[in-house]
């Protein structure tokens, strides 16, 4: 899904079996829980980092996921769409919900640790880089949310949809207005 | 000639480009769920099975009470030395139980019998009565049913 193969592993139906087979075993079997852990670990921490390009705040993040996933499992119903974009809703919601509490985190500059910490200052990237970042921290969720799984993660819009749980046509109409923010964002920071 | 990349797909291909270079998994991580997991999983474990004590507890006392509150008996009625009714019959302990049989020309009598009935089956002491009627009636039998 993240790598742009998304069409092609949801047309292996021996793939969703197999997948369907392993979350059923993960409900109640601690090994095929380590086994799904690790299969997805890679793809949602790629994803929560890109969305939030911090090592720790990313770490914190997929932590929840996983935990969120471990109490959602047994609620989770098979519906022929691959557990990823379940994930990747889980991680959508986690990453969304750090946002909220976090609003004055920037990355690039100092950030002030929670509960009156000392300040911890994030790695700098390029310029391009902190600027791409910092210009899509700036949009809403929503829109930092759909721009992320279509451009960054290579879902498509139908996917999207299933992974947001909209329409496709918002789906369509928030990519748009979130590219309009997106430019509207970076000529600011070069203004 | 050089064709600018509109900035918004120049910066999104930026985002695109950042790989996450950490660990393919984190074992502390790992093993926090794995605790997780074992506590979720027993708790639900103890759950299910209080679940299923209570139930089962339930269950007993519900076929107890309905036992003892409508236990069933086997009656034969005997009018003049002669069987006029067989029936299965619920008395209550302390209870009565009131039923009809026939008597000669086509009429019938009230049978009444009162505890107390003993669980223990055998002889079992009971009074009967019959209204309007002057033959000598008698309940030969009453015991729990299924004792023979």
């Amino acid at each position: 899904m993240g790598d742009g193969s998304v069409a092609a592993i949801m047309g292996e139906r021996s793939y969703l079996d197999e997948e369907r087979d392993l979350v059923e075993r993960a409900r109640r079997d601690r090994a095929a829980f380590t086994q799904l852990y690790r299969r997805y670990y890679d793809d949602v921490t790629s994803y929560v980092y890109r969305r939030l390009g911090d090592v720790h705040a990313t770490e914190d993040v997929v932590a929840e996921v996983f935990l969120a996933v471990m109490q959602s499992l047994r609620r989770y119903q098979y519906r022929g769409i691959p557990l990823k974009a379940w994930l990747y809703r889980i991680a959508t919601n986690s990453v969304n919900r750090w946002l909220r509490r976090n609003r004055r985190y920037v990355l690039g500059r100092p950030v002030t640790a929670q509960d009156g910490g000392e300040a911890v200052f994030v790695p700098r990237e390029r310029e391009d880089a902190v600027s791409a970042r910092e210009a899509m921290l700036a949009l809403s969720p929503k829109h930092q949310t759909v721009l992320s799984l279509h451009y960054l993660e290579g879902l498509s819009v139908e996917e999207v949809a299933s992974v947001v749980g909209c329409r496709v046509g918002t789906v369509k109409s928030r990519l748009s207005r979130g590219r309009e923010s997106l430019q509207r964002e970076l000529l600011r920071r070069r203004s | 000639m050089r064709k600018d990349l509109d900035p918004v797909d120049s910066a999104l291909m930026c985002l695109r480009s950042k790989q996450w270079t950490g660990e393919s998994y984190r074992t502390q991580l790992e093993e926090k769920l794995m605790s997780e997991f074992d506590t979720q999983r027993l708790g639900y474990g103890t759950g299910r099975r209080r679940t299923l004590i209570v139930a089962g507890l339930a269950a007993l006392l519900l076929g107890a009470a309905a036992f003892a509150a409508a236990r069933g008996w086997f009656a034969v009625t005997v009018i003049d030395g002669k069987v006029v009714d067989t029936r299965e019959i619920t008395l209550p302990e302390g209870g009565v139980a009131t039923f009809q049989v026939p008597v000669q020309g086509g009429k019938e009598t009230t049978v009444t019998v009162s505890g107390p009935a003993s669980a223990e089956g055998g002889e079992v002491q009971v009074n009967v009565t019959s209204d309007g009627h002057n033959a000598n009636v008698e309940v030969k039998d009453v015991k729990p049913q299924g004792d023979d």
